[in-house]
């Protein structure tokens, strides 16, 4: 390590040769960087609320009360025990409500952790409490404090109990999953539950056991419910879960992993764009060296020695890049973090060594791979050349050095996804559609070389420098593009498809459900509706239950697996007439009975044991027509028969079910009630912080405070709320990505620009004017912009395509947005940077010119 | 014999095409005394260029063998030759060779710099005081005339204080007037150094000022005067 070393490079950084190798490695690091100090501490936050998830040692978990002989084990193992219980209800403070997620806790939570909690509003002090709230008493999340306009001290109502909100909850040590999607959260005590009325059979509960206490003690216990599995004898046991950290933790960080491979794979495309860039600026480094490289060889410097300069400054290269990389995309990540801060309710730690890791090597990758086989002949350059300076390079083959390129990028994407099936396939995937791309330009350009004949002198110049440079053309075409494409389609998503989805809406689609209603409050509420001149679909009763055996054979997890729908608790219903929107496929449905299904049992025949069953999970889990199959209710167990299989739609934003029983067959389960309601929101109505709700909610939450009102129109703002948040974090990575493929653009000019620059002078000798030299170059840039902005609207266009079609079963809309914006940022952004990287060749006297390439 | 600074015996090039074997040179032997200023002039074609090369070492011959200084040159391979040259040898080239990124001081200090000479600012500085660049030092090249980079070129051989110094066409890209100054500063310069000089020129002009003239024709010794 010489300080000639350092002076070298420093000489070459400052003669502009180093400017765009440096420029695209701190990009594809700090790409990078930013991706993975943004998912790592995403993972750590999300990772260390589930180490004190469960605030206790174990937990056991279900979708009904924990049963008694659950209870007394834990206690005979000598454990320590509380008990909470989850559940969505609206929270009312006079004339405003709330759909909040409720939490009751008894004395004795939390077993693990502390509360922190706040007693003013901007939570200024945290408390620490080893306790869950008193009796009458509400801590709720600061949000709900907005929500319902209230203040510290005043009293809100849950249910039929008047909670008074005694301070704001910070932290919680059973927080939850980190996913904000549901509503504000409240936290009562569990002796209020009964006040409140809340709890009724058929709602949808999630009840805990939480439990503490030493080792051999926890195993006991956990080796108890195993057997309990076992012999399965004990009907609730299908109902409830044993959750220790370690279990939660693995679930979580599968997830976990598979997002953070997936914003790094999308940064590999900036690094795939970096790493070309890099190539091509090498290339013409390497070339400047060249002259430099035979002199000091000529002056005697031996090949190792300058293989020794060389290794050194491109690890001096490498090592700044990296840095400034690492800095810039520490910052960037805050950016992202901006971002998704609505959809991520999270605390988040500082990041592991791990984003470090991953941000240098890259750094280091990307020189050893892009940087090092262009300039690898350098030592091998023979003494002579200073005499002859015809003698060939030794250069290193292009194909080898896409090779080398391709395999330290397939380094990249196994280190980012952990597999290496998926780094060969996305890597595949990507040269697929660069490939496509540059197929699809290639026949363009053909197009546009034609159309250049009859054009005037600029315009033909300009085009057939595009044709005559068309590898470095379509290495350019093929980075804007591919990134443009994306870019389109997240825009795309991002402002059309919620739109496109909410305008094919039919016309009827219910503007709220309601739920959580109870048998006899099925027809006041009826009677409510019509007062207000407000119609509802059916109403179908719920109970939550599981299948557990099929033809008597129980259901093996692996197959239970196959099925997202029926893989765990879901509502059942019954009904006497086809539901609105579904078929029978097979099958018959049952015609034979009159109308019983609105909760007046008129009638003494017993109902048959028949259900109906959604085609789709029907398949998935192998289900046939006359399968008998076993339910659990509750921890209750019968059986029944499917006679149909149903298609649903299930667009139709109506309750929709996987299961259909005959009609009666669910009454002795205490099912709570669900309808949706329609037209009761006018269009005139202002939305936003100036709610105005329907006026029938208002009497609803009043008179039937246990019910639950669900308006769409929330439930759509907060997906869009999602998705909007979503792909704004990618368009940020995805507009670095960009900036990636402009140094391509600038990279690929500087490949020609010695040429250029020749070429442009002995026109400007030969009396062309400046005008037609601008003309000309702008000419061949905007032609270049615009063939890649059709290339990535059209691609965009056919993702979407796809997007609507499949995924939101949407009937296909051209997106004329955006193809204008496609194209207009295409010839824009493209044009401006080529006249820009190009602004010497036009602005240099031809004679300097000339003089410099002599 | 033995007081030669650079010897060729019986040098020989062939050089493979894709169609034949080329002879550009056959059966060179010469040798120059220390101090000695030599130009070896010839037609185009001749190898005057391709014998420089030999002789600086940055080549090897076909047959035949040269000493640099005692060195057996053409016994050695790449690496020690290198070893060789950055001890004793210096260039001035036809194209200049000066590095456009950098400025005329750095490009006269950085042979010496290579070679770890501490001193390598200070003898650039006053080298290009002798050439009379002492107000050019912090230009690059592209401001620099032709006959400007050919004097920096000549600072940046002397600085290094070679025992002998090769020139390839030294005047050979400018016109009359520049080229008279640049070999008259050439053989100044040379003189208050002792170095040997082996020119390979044309010019009959820029030849006759050498105290030998060998004219090689066809890749052969025609003449040795």
């Amino acid at each position: 390590m010489r300080m000639i070393d350092l002076k070298l490079l420093w000489r070459d950084w400052r003669g502009g040769q180093l400017n765009l190798v440096v420029s695209a490695l701190v990009l594809a690091v700090m790409v990078v960087t930013a991706v993975s100090l943004f998912a790592d501490r995403v993972e750590r936050g999300l990772n260390q609320q589930i180490s004190s998830f469960l605030a206790a040692d174990l937990a056991l978990s279900g979708g009904i009360e924990i049963s008694d002989a659950y209870r007394q084990q834990a206690i005979t193992a000598g454990l320590d025990i509380a008990e909470t219980v989850r559940f969505r209800s609206m929270v009312f403070a006079g004339e405003r409500n709330h759909l909040a997620a409720v939490k009751a806790v008894d004395q004795a939570y939390p077993l693990r952790g502390e509360m922190e909690l706040s007693a003013t509003p901007m939570a200024e002090q945290v408390i620490k409490l080893a306790r869950g709230p008193q009796s009458g008493e509400a801590w709720v999340e600061s949000r709900l404090l907005n929500l319902l306009d209230i203040q510290l001290g005043d009293t809100v109502e849950v249910g039929y109990a008047q909670l008074k909100v005694t301070h704001l909850i910070v932290n919680e040590p059973d927080r939850g999953t980190g996913f904000s999607g549901t509503g504000a959260r409240l936290m009562m005590s569990t002796e209020d539950l009964a006040a409140s009325q809340l709890i009724r059979p058929g709602g949808r509960y999630s009840y805990r056991l939480l439990m503490r206490g030493d080792a051999p003690a926890i195993q006991a216990y956990t080796d108890w419910f195993e057997q309990q599995k076992e012999t399965a004898d004990v009907e609730s046991v299908p109902h409830y879960r044993l959750l220790t950290p370690e279990n939660a933790e693995e679930q979580l960080s599968e997830a976990l992993q598979r997002g953070r491979a997936f914003l790094l794979l999308s940064g590999t495309i900036g690094v795939l764009l970096a790493g070309l860039a890099m190539a091509l600026a090498s290339q013409r480094y390497a070339s400047r060296l060249t002259d430099q490289v035979a002199l000091m060889k000529a002056w005697g410097q031996s090949s190792a020695a300058i293989r020794r300069s060389q290794f050194f400054r491109l690890f001096i290269i490498a090592a700044v890049a990296t840095t400034i990389g690492i800095a810039l995309g520490w910052l960037a990540h805050y950016l992202l973090l901006e971002v998704v801060r609505g959809v991520l309710d999270v605390v988040l730690p500082l990041p592991g060594w791990r984003p470090w890791l991953v941000a240098t090597i890259t750094g280091f990758v990307c020189v050893l791979g892009f940087a090092l086989p262009a300039l690898w002949h350098l030592p091998r350059i023979e003494p002579l050349r200073v005499l002859r300076r015809d003698l060939p390079d030794t250069l290193i083959g292009q194909g080898r050095r896409l090779v080398i390129g391709i395999a330290a990028l397939l380094l990249l994407a196994y280190w980012y996804s952990g597999s290496i099936v998926v780094a060969a396939l996305f890597l595949a995937a990507l040269f697929a559609l660069f490939a496509v791309c540059a197929l699809i330009a290639m026949q363009i350009l053909r197009l546009v070389r034609g159309f250049g004949s009859w054009r005037g002198s600029y315009t033909r110049l300009g085009l057939a420098n595009l044709w005559r440079r068309r590898g470095q053309t379509l290495v350019q075409l093929v980075g804007f593009s591919t990134t443009l494409m994306l870019l389109l389609v997240v825009t795309g998503m991002r402002t059309n498809l919620i739109a496109e989805w909410e305008a094919q809406l039919p016309d009827n689609t219910p503007s709220h459900f309601l739920f959580n209603v109870a048998t006899p409050q099925v027809a006041p509420v009826k009677e409510l509706l019509d007062e207000h001149g407000v119609s509802t679909t059916d109403w179908y009763p719920m109970v939550r239950g599981r299948l557990v055996a099929i033809n008597g054979e129980a259901i093996s997890r692996e197959r239970m697996a196959r099925s997202d729908g029926l893989s765990r608790e879901v509502n059942f219903t019954q009904a006497d007439t086809l539901p609105e929107g579904n078929a029978i496929v097979q099958g018959e449905w049952w015609n034979d009975i009159e109308s019983k299904a609105d909760g007046n049992d008129e009638t003494n025949d017993v109902p048959r044991a028949e259900f109906s069953i959604e085609e789709e999970v029907a398949t998935e889990i192998g289900i046939v027509l006359g399968d008998e199959v076993e339910f659990s209710i509750g921890g209750l167990r019968f059986s029944a028969k499917v006679t149909s299989i149903r298609s649903v739609n299930w667009q139709s934003m109506t309750p929709n079910f996987y299961v259909v029983f005959y009609p009666g067959l669910l009454d002795k389960y205490s099912p709570n009630w669900i309808t949706a309601v329609r037209g009761a929101d006018s269009d005139s109505q202002n939305r936003g912080a100036l709610t105005q709700q329907a006026p029938f909610v208002q009497s609803m939450v009043n008179q039937f405070p246990t019910a639950v009102v669900l308006e769409l129109r929330d439930v759509i703002e907060r997906i869009r709320d999602v998705i909007n948040r979503v792909t704004q974090g990618l368009e940020l990575i995805l507009f670095a990505v960009l900036a990636c493929g402009g140094l391509v653009l600038f990279a690929a000019i500087g490949v020609s620009f010695d040429e250029r620059l020749r070429e442009n002078a002995i026109l400007r000798t030969l009396g062309s004017s400046r005008r037609i030299i601008v003309g000309a170059l702008t000419v061949e840039f905007a032609t270049l912009g615009l063939i890649a902005g059709l290339i990535a609207a059209c691609g965009a266009e056919i993702v979407l395509y796809f997007v609507q079609t499949n995924l939101f079963d949407l009937s296909p809309q051209w997106h004329w947005d955006l193809w204008l914006l496609g194209v207009v940022s295409g010839v824009g952004l493209i044009t401006v940077l080529g006249l820009l990287r190009s602004r010497p060749i036009i602005s240099t006297p031809p004679l300097e010119s000339l003089r410099q390439l002599a | 014999m033995n007081d030669s600074i650079l010897r060729a015996e019986n040098v020989s090039k062939r050089v493979q095409t894709a169609e034949k074997q080329l002879t550009i040179l056959e059966g060179v032997s010469l040798a120059v005394p220390a101090g000695q200023s030599v130009a070896i002039i010839g037609p185009s074609g001749a190898g005057k260029s391709t014998l420089l090369g030999l002789l600086a070492g940055l080549d090897s011959p076909t047959d035949g063998k040269i000493w640099l200084a005692q060195h057996e040159i053409t016994a050695m391979d790449e690496e020690r030759r290198a070893a060789v040259r950055a001890e004793l040898v210096g260039f001035v080239f036809q194209t200049f060779q000066l590095l456009g990124s950098l400025t005329a001081l750095e490009n006269v200090s950085l042979p010496m710099e290579l070679a770890g000479e501490s001193d390598a600012q200070a003898r650039a500085i006053n080298y290009l005081e002798k050439v009379g660049l002492a107000a050019r030092l912090q230009h690059y090249p592209k401001q620099l005339s032709g006959g400007e980079q050919q004097r920096v070129a000549l600072a940046r051989a002397f600085a290094c204080e070679p025992k002998i110094l090769f020139a390839d066409e030294p005047t050979g890209n400018l016109d009359q007037a520049t080229g008279q100054k640049v070999s008259d500063l050439l053989f100044d310069l040379n003189e208050q150094s002792d170095a040997t000089l082996v020119l390979v020129t044309h010019e009959q002009r820029l030849a006759e000022r050498c105290q030998r003239v060998i004219t090689i024709d066809d890749g052969r010794v025609v003449a040795d005067q």
